[in-house]
């Protein structure tokens, strides 16, 4: 744990309340300001955390700061004292990723650092412990080995508070079941403005089981896992996948997560991080209606042999569409695309297909994601029309993970 | 006073704003876009059916019901998906390919983005004279048997004689008859106009199809063709294959064909194929008449007496636009003084055009004694705002409906080019006088009481014109 300085342990209790554990300090600021402004306008807060310390608060929390923002103090973290060392904090309004590493704390406080020079500047420290002090409420200076650097920061005040949530209702879920769901459906939710609900990704709470969706309208992937008895309440979530990614990415996949749900946020937190995020007003489409059910026509094919022939007909495939045609014969899978101004290419592959020829046209960039997906060495391909969905799914897969993904296919012009 | 889908769409979702929780409204009703609307409908446009159900389940009562308040009138509100997400190759699955045979049958609006007809511009209206029957029997043979008899039929004449008016009494027979008769109205600038915007957008298919699949076609003022080559070029395709489907084309210019410098021999040939017709400056008796049926079709005929009728007839010939600003400055300026009219208050109101015809004919006066200050002036005086404020970079309602409007006149009247138009108004850009003048030329066409604003203005300037005085 921090290693903290016995005079720092006394400036912190006497200046600072300790934090009730039911809720993120985080967004305790209100009461932590009151008692402490005083306090930070005398003396300023001054603490010394190594270079290793300091650049993994930095990683943590530095991919929430928005790239473009209209509010100044978003491009700064905000860096606060706690009993146990410095707490790192982002948030682009949105989302909200605060961390907490140790450090030798000598006089609590607060302030916000612009995150890309800090981060900038972290990097390019020599290995000696890092002392950072404020003066004032706008300067930083930060010293390390001979070099020296003053910072302009902002006011903490500046800093946005993030709507609470509380923890005292909270489930737990394993951070490795969490990521699992996430890096398989996530990359399918839509970018389209217009589509704000498909901005996000469908989070089912269910009775002994949960599921994501993500869909853009046009492919889609979805995925449920068995969960044990758990006191998570059933339901739908829709999470924007921004915040799921920083999930993904912070929280060690041994790490049990505590969960809570605010009136339309969510928080993830762990003993050290926490990550809080707006959820999108739903209700989410309904997708099981877009699945088909009697897809009659199926073929099982080798992923590889398939990813390399649709990356060698894409090249040849209109920028704008991407379109390739497919046509599933009695033992061969036939490629052919043609583009005008362009040209156009044949390939095929050998494949397990008995039914009628099959001509169907699709999103070459949609297959090849999917696939790149698809946790097994075989997938299965489903149809029924040139003109229904086709789903792709792993073949001979022994997780106990259930993994379908749906693709729309183009209209074939001729 | 109409606004366009979009503006509507903006106001109800205004409202909607402040009555939904912020994400709501961000979620369901800020990403989405009106698609068009009639006297009873708006149509939004949902980028899925899931979209629009739910908004339609959700919001359309909330909206229709904000429309009594936000627009004066009530109107409702109805979501569906795009069409042009239903027809992507790439298929959707929230979204549903059109079914072939829809519902209701497909309503034609035979103006549809064009300049809406004036109802007042039919054969019933339009009186016809020594000067002008010509022009008159051929259009109204034109509007019997269309694209047989006179095709193209091209009217010619100076401004302010009824070019326009029988172009657009054709169209009002036809449609009488036959109202779903699709009929593409334009003037030839905005055919440049939309000509551009086509290649801009990419969107030449559209195009061609509002301008070459319809039944008839009428051109306004083709005389702005001239010096525009690949406008020339695509108007020269459209006339042909419009000609060749045996539809009827009307078309108007200050100026015989031969005499439109800067345009294509082939054009020029093919205006010359059917009938032209000339339309003259009307004589004293069909003055007369002219005033007898502005008089009528105001409801005027007991106020204005006829010794009135015939003293205004006598001493404005310049236009049949002149006569009837001469009427409508007439009545401003009974009002105005609070006398009944006669013949003495009529001279006082017209003293600037007797003076005129007295000092020498309307033909001798000098043609151009208006600037664009005099137009500024004048237009600012009637909505009560400043000159300095048309050429500000002001944007309020009070300043750019003025502004919108002289910017108009300055183009009607004084013929001035788009970028000079723009460097008088503060030096604003030629795309913003563009956008000015088919705003007005909308507004002209929908809200009467705006129309006769701008005419009463017209009136006097053209009075100011022939006379080089300034009046009232």
């Amino acid at each position: 744990m921090a290693k903290v300085l016995r005079s720092a342990y006394v400036a912190a209790s006497l200046d600072k309340p300790t934090f009730p554990a039911t809720t993120a300090c985080f967004y305790l600021k209100d009461s932590f300001k009151s008692s402490s402004r005083q306090f930070f306008h005398t003396k300023g807060m001054r603490f010394t955390i190594s270079r290793e310390k300091l650049l993994e608060g930095l990683q943590a929390v530095t991919p929430a700061v928005p790239a473009k923002t209209t509010l100044p103090v978003l491009a700064n973290l905000l860096l606060e004292t706690t009993e146990r060392g410095i707490r790192f904090s982002a948030t682009d309004l949105d989302i909200a990723v605060s961390t907490e590493v140790s450090a030798d704390v000598e006089s609590a406080g607060a302030i916000t650092v612009p995150a890309k020079k800090l981060s900038e500047i972290a990097r390019e420290l020599p290995p000696s412990p890092v002392k950072i002090a404020a003066s004032g409420e706008q300067r930083v200076t930060l010293e390390c080995g001979r070099s020296r650097f003053k910072l302009l920061g902002l006011p903490r005040d500046e800093f946005p508070t993030f709507p609470s949530v509380r923890f005292n209702e909270s489930w737990r879920v394993k951070s490795a079941e969490l990521q699992k769901l996430i890096s398989h459906t996530s990359f399918a939710v839509s970018t389209e403005e217009s589509r704000p609900i498909l901005n996000g990704v469908l989070w089912e709470l269910r009775e002994g089981m949960m599921r994501m969706v993500a869909t853009n309208g046009h492919r889609l992937a979805k995925m449920e896992i068995a969960i044990e008895e758990s006191s998570a309440p059933q339901g739908d979530l829709i999470v924007p996948p921004k915040a799921l990614e920083q999930i993904r990415r912070l929280f060690p996949a041994e790490e049990d997560l505590e969960i809570a749900r605010g009136d339309n946020h969510l928080g993830f937190r762990s003993p050290f991080t926490s990550v809080f995020t707006r959820l999108v007003e739903g209700p989410y489409p309904n997708y099981e209606q877009v699945i088909p059910k009697d897809n009659d026509r199926y073929c099982i094919v080798d992923k590889a042999s398939l990813t390399s022939a649709l990356k060698r007909m894409s090249v040849i495939a209109s920028d704008q569409t991407h379109r390739i045609r497919m046509s599933f014969n009695s033992g061969m899978l036939k490629f052919s695309v043609a583009t005008p101004d362009l040209g156009e290419a044949q390939d095929e592959m050998p494949i397990t297909y008995t039914g009628d020829q099959l001509d169907i046209g699709f999103n070459a960039n949609y297959l090849l994601e999917i696939l790149r997906y698809m946790p097994t060495e075989q997938v299965r391909l489903t149809f029924k029309a040139p003109e229904r969905a086709a789903t792709v799914e792993p073949e001979g897969w022994t997780d106990s993970a259930k993994y379908l993904c749906l693709v729309m296919p183009l209209r074939l012009m001729d | 006073m109409s606004l366009s889908p979009a503006e509507i769409w903006d106001r109800l979702r205004q409202r909607a704003k402040l009555a939904l929780p912020e994400q709501t409204y961000r979620t369901w009703l800020e990403p989405i876009e009106a698609l068009e609307a009639d006297n009873e409908t708006l149509w939004v446009g949902a980028p899925d059916q899931f979209s629009a159900d739910w908004n339609e389940s959700r919001h359309a009562d909330l909206l229709t019901g904000f429309a009594p308040v936000a627009l004066g009138h009530p109107l409702n509100v109805r979501f569906r998906v795009t069409d042009e997400r239903a027809g992507r190759v790439q298929m959707d699955m929230f979204v549903h390919r059109p079914t072939p045979a829809p519902l209701a049958p497909p309503v034609h609006h035979p103006t549809r983005t064009s300049t809406p007809l004036s109802a007042t511009y039919t054969f019933e209206q339009f009186v016809i004279g020594k000067s002008n029957d010509v022009a008159a029997a051929a259009a109204h043979a034109a509007s019997q048997s269309p694209g047989k008899t006179y095709n193209p039929l091209f009217i010619y004449g100076e401004t302010g004689l009824g070019k326009t008016h029988l172009l657009q009494a054709i169209a009002h027979e036809l449609l009488s008859r036959n109202p779903s008769l699709r009929i593409a109205y334009a003037s030839s600038e905005q055919f440049t106009n939309e000509f551009i915007e086509a290649i801009q957008t990419k969107s030449m298919g559209d195009f061609k199809r509002r301008f070459r699949e319809i039944d008839l076609l009428l051109i306004d003022d083709v005389q702005f063709l001239k010096g525009k080559e690949s406008t020339q070029e695509e108007f020269f395709h459209t006339f042909n294959a419009i000609y060749e489907a045996e539809r009827q084309i009307v078309l108007t210019s200050d100026r015989p064909p031969s005499e439109i410098a800067g345009l294509e021999k082939r054009l020029v040939s093919r205006f010359e194929w059917g009938m032209v017709a000339n339309v003259d400056l009307p004589d004293l008796e069909h003055r007369i008449a002219i005033l007898r049926k502005k008089a009528m079709a105001d409801h005027l005929e007991l106020t204005i007496p006829d010794e009135v009728i015939e003293f205004i007839a006598q001493h404005v010939k310049s236009s049949v636009r002149e006569l009837e600003g001469s009427i409508i400055k007439l009545l401003a300026y009974a009002s105005f003084k609070n006398r009944p009219i006669s013949l003495e208050l009529a001279r006082e109101a017209l003293k600037d055009k007797l003076k005129g015809s007295s000092s020498s004919d309307y033909a001798d006066a000098p043609p151009t004694t208006i600037t664009v200050a005099t137009i500024q002036q004048l237009v600012s005086r009637e909505w009560g705002v400043t000159s300095e404020g048309l050429r500000s970079k002001t944007r309020t309602k009070q300043l750019t409906v003025p502004r919108q409007v002289a910017m108009y006149l300055c183009r009607e009247l004084l013929a001035l080019q788009l970028v000079e138009i723009g460097n008088a108004f503060g030096g604003r850009d030629h795309s913003t006088v563009i956008h000015s003048l088919e705003r007005v030329a909308t507004e002209l066409g929908v809200d009467e009481t705006f129309a006769d604003r701008v005419a009463k203005l017209r009136g006097m300037l053209e009075t100011l014109r022939t006379t080089g005085q300034m009046g009232v």
